[in-house]
């Protein structure tokens, strides 16, 4: 049965999934292309010098990637589920509710691992030829936050949509978006190396809260 | 059981959210806006005189509480306005029997403004060592930058990221030789182009000696400074000026400031009087023809000392206000909130969470958060105790806890599924 439902939730993600990937791809070869061109038209010292001195960060254009691809995943995943309430024939299998859920989430946060550690992994690989790996490591740390966001992302979107009222989903929209903005700020690199640990606390926390509107769906709550 | 965690969760998210924007938001409509008097010592009568904004636009005053207008103002500072003054045909030729010239009095004009969080940064270790003697008017940026490893000063070169084996050896040598012991612990420099003028850096080993080293021709010079080790350094604002009087300044661990002079690196103390607190107090120092001055800017107070040339106490000046806590807008505020989080306080570039706690005001509020809270329980037909850890958490939280809870509302396990 769970066999069958990491099918189902396959079939459901996969054009989002291939389609992120690409856009992953796609921005790590322009970051590092736009690297190799600043090296051929610009002093490396003063290169150097602004990413060490002035916090110039060559791979800004991540930032916003993770949450994008954290709430497209959720997206193609939960919203079918809504439309004519189709989640409650899920709920109707012989198989737990809560299992069912958090196979289908499981899915969907194992989907956008494997995009972020691979695209992590390019990441480090391409610094390694542009720069000294000092300045490569706190790339690395810089943009983990920002990953951390997409997974979080994922979590608070899955569960704002299985939310039956619309009452209650701007309230959670509302404190999302505020969690949200806390990863981002970006006035100098490896500024959160400090809380890093309690964000990847509160992310894995966060990973089961789909439950939470399940729960709600499941008891029919009409307020 | 997961239903509660993940319920849990939410709700603490809920309350660590509205305690950053709550308050930030409130403030927003009803913040108070304190003056801080910016303060000079007039060399021509020897007294504090400072600007502020007034009521209607800016005033100058001095210690004793005599007003000046602008022109009155900047003839009492020549050291700072004298390119105004000379302008004017305003500026003395002396004052006190000493000659003013223009050239001089720009040599001896420094500035320098410590702010907490520049002490505490994250630095990627690769440091731009400058040739310090390379003929040329201009300083440039070398290819290599260096960073210092377990056992040696490694140089690398940007462009062809390549270790300049050679340059790595020679620095080496001349460290070892000079009783240098790796790993360093801090590097301290000055890594710009944009002044007269090189001193390359200063690095602490791994036995706490501070040694300065220089590229000279490409060769390397060092020198061990023999700093007293009664001075735990916690940072050197290094700031190479034709002054050349001094490399920089020296933050101790203890909160004490030094200017670390050309006289064989010997320290010499500035006064703070322990009113400098390096993690939250902003301190700017100006050397001038004849005085040196400290002033220490706090939250809720200033403190300047004026000494001669020869660093003896001349002055000092102490102004105290009340902040935003203290007027009616902070006891609401405290009253609301039982606590405020904020991701920055100044006193470090790092991202934290640095929480405030209002207590006893908040608990004011947290009373009464705790019975609108039981009042909704009572609506709810549920007893207090199927609810002990939600109680709890509006104790604490106050009115952040309530929202939440009124927000992420329970729905028992055991209701039937509506038809």
């Amino acid at each position: 049965m769970v066999k069958s439902i990491f099918y189902k939730e396959w079939l459901k993600i996969r054009w989002a999934f291939l389609a992120m990937g690409i856009l992953f791809a796609g921005v790590l070869i322009y970051i590092y292309a736009s690297v190799g061109h600043t090296f051929r038209f610009n002093e490396a010292p003063g290169y150097w010098y602004n990413i060490i001195y002035r916090g110039v960060k060559y791979y800004s254009f991540l930032q916003y990637l993770p949450l994008l691809a954290g709430l497209v995943i959720a997206t193609v995943q939960f919203v079918p589920e809504i439309q004519r309430k189709r989640i409650k024939l899920t709920f109707h299998l012989p198989v737990d509710e809560y299992n069912v859920l958090l196979a289908m989430t499981g899915i969907g946060y194992v989907s956008l691992l494997v995009i972020f550690i691979v695209s992590a992994l390019c990441f480090l690989a391409a610094g390694y030829v542009f720069f000294p790996s000092n300045i490569v490591h706190s790339a690395l740390g810089t943009i983990l936050p920002w990953y951390l966001l997409g997974l979080s992302a994922y979590s608070l979107a899955s569960y704002i949509i299985l939310e039956p009222m619309w009452k209650r989903r701007i309230l959670y929209i509302l404190f999302a978006v505020g969690f949200g903005k806390l990863f981002l700020n970006a006035w100098f690199y490896n500024i959160y190396d400090r809380v890093l640990l309690i964000m990847i606390v509160v992310t894995l926390l966060l990973s089961v809260s789909v439950i939470y509107s399940g729960h709600r769906f499941k008891k029919g709550v009409y307020k | 059981m997961i239903v509660r965690l993940s319920r849990y969760t939410l709700i603490l998210v809920a309350v660590l959210v509205m305690s950053v924007y709550l308050p930030d938001l409130y403030w927003i409509f009803f913040d108070v806006k304190t003056n801080t008097p910016y303060l000079s010592y007039s060399p021509v009568d020897s007294v504090f005189i400072m600007s502020r904004r007034g009521d209607d636009g800016q005033i100058f005053v001095d210690a004793d509480g005599n007003t000046y207008d602008r022109d009155e103002y900047e003839a009492k500072l020549p050291f700072f306005y004298y390119m105004q003054l000379i302008s004017d045909g305003r500026m003395p030729e002396s004052i006190h029997g000493v000659k003013l010239d223009p050239n001089e009095i720009k040599r001896n004009r420094n500035m320098h403004r410590i702010r907490p969080y520049q002490l505490d940064q994250p630095l990627i270790p690769l440091y731009p060592l400058l040739e310090s003697e390379s003929g040329r008017v201009r300083l440039e940026f070398p290819e290599e930058f260096f960073r210092i490893q377990n056992k040696r000063m490694e140089f690398i070169n940007s462009v062809t990221k390549k270790i300049d084996e050679d340059l790595t050896e020679r620095f080496t040598q001349a460290l070892i030789d000079n009783g240098f012991e790796f790993p360093a612990k801090s590097v301290f420099m000055n890594p710009t182009t944009r002044k007269a003028f090189d001193e390359g850096c200063f690095i602490i080993d791994g036995k706490d000696e501070l040694y300065h080293v220089k590229k000279a021709k490409g060769q390397p010079v060092v020198n061990k400074a023999n700093f007293p080790a009664s001075i735990p350094i916690r940072s050197i604002i290094v700031s190479e000026n034709v002054l050349k009087e001094y490399y920089g300044v020296v933050v101790s661990d203890d909160d004490r400031l030094f200017f670390l002079t050309y006289d064989n690196y010997k320290p010499v103390e500035l006064p703070t009087m322990g009113y400098y607190d390096s993690h939250y107090s902003t301190v700017i120092i100006t050397t001038d023809l004849f005085f040196r001055q400290v002033s220490i800017q706090n939250n809720d107070r200033i403190d300047v000392f004026v000494t001669d040339r020869d660093y003896n106490l001349l002055d000092e000046y102490h102004e105290s206000w009340k902040t935003r806590d203290d007027y009616f807008q902070g006891k609401v505020a405290n009253f609301l909130f039982p606590f405020t989080l904020t991701l920055y306080d100044g006193s470090t570039t790092f991202v934290g969470l640095f929480t405030t706690w209002n207590f006893p005001l908040a608990l004011i509020g947290n009373l009464i958060a705790l019975i609108v809270f039981m009042f909704f329980l009572k609506k709810e037909e549920r007893t207090f105790k199927s609810a002990i850890p939600e109680l709890i958490l509006v104790t604490v939280t106050g009115f952040y806890g309530l929202i939440a809870c009124l927000v992420y509302i329970y729905v028992p396990l055991w209701r039937p599924e509506r038809k």
